[in-house]
C-alpha cells in the first residue's frame, strides 16, 4: 500500500490534518486558507489557533525580531524590520517590513502580538493598536476617554500595560491614569475578545507608579510602585479575579526597571554606591519573595556600555548568555562577564526591539495593505513564464 | 512472545514479540521496541492479565492496519529511538546517540516519497506511536510547508469546494503568503527533469590517474556478432550490482546498502 504522490486519491481525516497542519508556520497556514472550506473552518477555530500557538511556544517556531527604527530625522518615517531568528540563537537577514501605523512604537508584546501606542501631544492622549506582523493584521483599539475625579486637573500621565488573561484566554491592555494633584487612579482594562474597554473600580493601595509601563505575567500586570511609606515595591494586579499583591525585593535595592525574561519576573537594581555596578534579579519561583536570586552582576567600570538603558530581552539557548537591548543589541555572557555587539549589516542604526512567535492571533482583524502587493501581480506573470521555458526544455529532450 | 511473566524485569534483551500484518506476515520484534507501539503495549498487558500461565506458545499480535513494508520501517525508527529500559549514557554518549539519530533519520526522509509518509502516518497511528508520529508529522509538515495550494490538494485527496471568485478573492487578500510559491506545474515538472538524465559522451580521455580496472569477471574483447564492436559497450564502477528494488526492503534485509 505504498503509493507515490500523484496517485493520491484516498481521503485523509480531518484528525490526521489537524496534527499536520499544527506543525506549519502561519505563512503556510495562511495560504492554506483557500484549499477548502473545510480547512478555512478549521484554521480559523480558536481551538485550533491555541493549540497551534501552544505548539509554537514549545517549539519556539517562527521566532521573529522585530526591529523598530528610532532616531530617525522628522521628515523621514521609521522603518520596521523582521529578523527570524533560529534556533542557535543567529539572526537572519533584517527584512524590511509594513507597519500601517506611521511613528507609532513598541509598547509591549505577547505570544506573537504587538501591543503599539501613539502619543497624540494635541489632543493628549495615546492611541492604542494591536499587530501580528507574522500574519499582516492589526485593529486599533476604540478611543477611550479618561474619567477625571472632580475638580480641574490639568496634569495627568498614563501608563499601559499588554498581556495574556490565561484564565480567560484573552489579551488585555490596561490604562493607569494617575494624577499629581491628588493620590488617585483611573483604571481601565481592554479585553481583545469582547473589543471593549472595561473600568475598574478599585482602590489602589500605593502612593505613585514608577514605571513607565507594565509587565505581564502569569495573568498579571505588573508595576514599580511608591508605597505610602515611601518605599518602592512590585504590585501584582490579576487579571482574572481583579487582585492586588505587592512583592517586595530581598534586599535594600532601588528597584530601577522591571522586566520578565525566561518566563520569570525580573528586575534591575543598582549598587548603594550609585552608579557602581547593576544587577539582575530573577523571581525564581513566581509569588514567593525568598526565590529572588541574582543572576548577573555588571560592573559599570568593566563595560563600555551606559548600562542603565540596557533591557535584557531573553537568554540563549544554554541559558549562559541574556540579550540585551540598548542603544545596541548585545550578548552579555553571564560567566565570562563579557557583552559582545550583535553585528548585522542588515539592522538599522538604533532600533527598539519586540519578539515574536507564530501565532495566527487577531485572524478576524483588519489587514495590513501594502501598497508594493502590487507590484507582486507581475511576479505571479513571471512564474508563468518560467513555467513555459521548463515545458519548452521538456520538449526538446524527447 | 517471551512469556518474561516469571521475571518482572523487561530489560531482558532477548524477550521478542511477534506482529502480525496486513498481508500475513510474522515480524519478530524486541519487546523493548515493540512496547513502544502503545496498542501493542496495551494488547500485551491485556493479554497478560488474563490466564498466562496457560500459555506455553508465542502469542502473536493482529495488525490488521499496517502492512509489512510499513511496519518494516517503523520498527526501525522504533530501534533508533533511546530506549526507555536502557542504562542511562552519560552525556558524551548520549550526544553521539543523537547525532546518529539525526542523521539516519535525514537518510530515511532522503529516500521516502511524500505518499509513504500518509501511509507512515496512519500506520504510526493506528499503533499509537508516539515518537514516530511526531517524527513523520513534522517530516510531512516540513514537506508541504512551501508548496502550492494545488499541491496540497492534490495530495490529500481534497476537491476544491470554492467558487473561483471566493478563491481569487483568498488569494488577492493575502498576495503575500503566495509569494515565492513554486506552482504545481513547475514543481512536477522539475520533478520530471530531476529523474531524467541525459548522458553526454565525453569522448576518449588521457591521462586519468590511476587507470580504471576492469573486474575479471566482465565481459572483455570482441563483440561475437560485430567484430569492429569492442566489449564492454558500456561500464560504471562497482561490482554486484542489482537491478532496483522498492525502498522498503533492500536485498539484504539491513538499514542501509551500499
Amino acid at each position: 500500500m505504498i503509493s507515490s504522490t500523484s496517485t493520491i486519491s484516498n481521503y485523509v481525516p480531518l484528525d490526521v490534518i489537524d496534527r499536520i497542519l499544527l506543525r506549519l508556520p502561519v505563512n503556510a497556514l495562511i495560504r492554506f486558507l483557500c484549499v477548502s472550506k473545510e480547512w478555512s473552518a478549521l484554521i480559523n477555530s480558536s481551538n485550533f489557533i491555541k493549540k497551534h500557538l501552544n505548539h509554537s511556544i514549545e517549539t519556539n517556531s517562527d521566532r521573529t525580531l522585530i526591529l523598530n527604527e528610532t532616531f530617525v530625522n522628522k521628515l523621514s518615517q521609521s522603518r520596521w524590520f523582521s529578523v527570524p531568528y533560529s534556533d542557535n540563537d543567529q539572526f537572519c537577514k533584517a527584512v524590511q517590513i509594513y507597519q500601517p501605523l506611521h511613528n507609532w512604537k513598541i509598547l509591549d508584546y505577547c505570544h506573537g502580538l504587538i501591543c503599539l501606542s501613539f502619543y497624540n501631544s494635541y489632543e493628549k492622549k495615546n492611541d492604542i493598536a494591536i499587530w501580528n506582523p507574522l500574519i499582516r493584521k492589526y485593529r486599533k483599539l476604540p478611543s477611550e476617554p479618561i474619567d477625571k475625579p472632580s475638580g480641574s486637573l490639568y496634569y495627568f500621565y498614563s501608563s499601559f500595560g499588554f498581556g495574556y488573561d490565561p484564565s480567560n484566554n484573552d489579551y488585555k491592555v490596561v490604562r493607569i491614569t494617575q494624577f499629581y494633584e491628588i493620590v488617585f487612579f483611573e483604571v481601565k482594562v481592554y479585553n481583545l475578545k469582547s473589543q471593549r474597554w472595561k473600568k475598574i473600580e478599585k482602590q489602589w493601595p500605593i502612593e505613585g507608579i514608577r514605571s513607565k509601563q507594565s509587565v505581564s505575567l502569569n495573568g498579571a500586570f505588573h508595576w514599580i510602585v511608591v508605597q505610602n511609606d515611601g518605599s518602592k515595591s512590585i504590585l501584582a494586579f490579576d487579571l482574572a479575579n481583579e487582585k492586588f499583591r505587592l512583592y517586595r525585593k530581598s534586599r535594600n535595592e532601588d528597584l530601577l526597571s522591571l522586566e520578565v525574561l525566561g518566563g520569570c519576573l525580573c528586575f534591575m537594581g543598582c549598587g548603594p554606591e550609585f552608579p557602581d555596578y547593576y544587577d539582575f534579579w530573577l523571581m525564581k519561583e513566581y509569588g514567593d519573595e525568598s526565590s529572588w536570586t541574582r543572576i548577573c552582576k555588571i560592573e559599570l567600570d568593566a563595560e563600555p556600555w551606559n548600562f542603565e538603558y540596557f533591557k535584557p530581552l531573553l537568554f540563549s539557548k544554554n541559558g549562559k548568555k541574556i540579550l540585551m537591548e540598548g542603544i545596541d543589541l548585545i550578548w552579555y555572557d553571564i560567566t565570562t562577564k563579557r557583552g559582545k555587539k550583535v553585528k548585522n549589516r542588515s539592522f538599522p542604526k538604533r532600533f527598539k526591539t519586540a519578539t515574536c512567535i507564530g501565532s495566527l492571533l487577531l485572524l478576524d482583524g483588519d489587514n495590513v495593505i501594502d501598497l508594493k502587493q502590487k507590484k507582486n501581480k507581475r511576479k505571479r506573470n513571471e512564474f508563468q513564464t518560467e513555467g513555459l521555458n521548463l515545458l519548452a526544455k521538456c520538449a526538446a529532450k524527447m | 512472545m517471551s512469556n518474561t511473566s516469571e521475571n518482572p524485569n523487561p530489560s531482558s534483551s532477548s524477550a521478542k514479540m511477534t506482529l502480525k500484518t496486513s498481508d500475513n506476515e510474522l515480524f519478530e520484534v524486541e519487546e523493548a521496541v515493540a512496547m513502544k507501539f502503545c496498542t501493542v503495549k496495551q494488547y500485551f498487558e491485556d493479554e497478560k492479565d488474563s490466564d498466562v500461565a496457560a500459555r506455553g506458545s508465542t502469542t502473536v499480535i493482529p495488525l490488521p492496519n499496517v502492512h509489512s513494508a510499513v511496519l518494516t520501517m517503523l520498527i526501525s525508527y522504533g530501534k533508533k529511538l533511546p530506549q526507555s529500559n536502557a542504562v542511562a549514557d552519560n552525556h558524551e554518549e548520549e550526544e553521539t546517540k543523537k547525532k546518529e539519530r539525526k542523521k539516519y533519520e535525514q537518510g530515511l526522509l532522503k529516500n521516502l516519497m511524500p505518499g509513504e509518509l500518509l501511509d507512515l502516518i496512519s500506520a504510526a497511528n493506528y499503533l499509537d506511536f508516539k515518537e514516530g508520529l511526531e517524527f513523520f508529522n513534522q517530516a510531512l509538515a516540513d514537506h508541504i510547508q512551501n508548496k502550492s495550494v494545488e499541491y496540497v490538494r492534490k495530495f490529500f485527496g481534497i476537491k476544491n469546494d470554492y467558487e473561483p471568485h471566493e478563491e481569487e478573492k483568498y488569494r488577492e487578500e493575502y498576495a503575500w503568503a503566495f509569494e515565492g510559491i513554486e506552482c504545481w506545474l513547475i514543481g512536477e515538472l522539475k520533478q520530471f527533469m530531476a529523474k531524467t538524465k541525459t548522458l553526454d559522451i565525453a569522448g576518449t580521455l588521457l591521462g586519468i590517474k590511476p587507470a580504471l580496472i576492469v573486474a575479471s569477471f566482465s565481459v572483455r574483447g570482441l563483440n561475437s556478432l560485430d567484430s569492429n564492436i569492442l566489449k564492454p559497450e558500456m561500464i560504471a564502477p562497482g561490482e554486484n550490482i542489482l537491478a532496483a528494488w522498492i525502498n522498503a526492503i533492500g536485498p539484504t534485509g539491513l538499514d542501509s546498502n551500499t
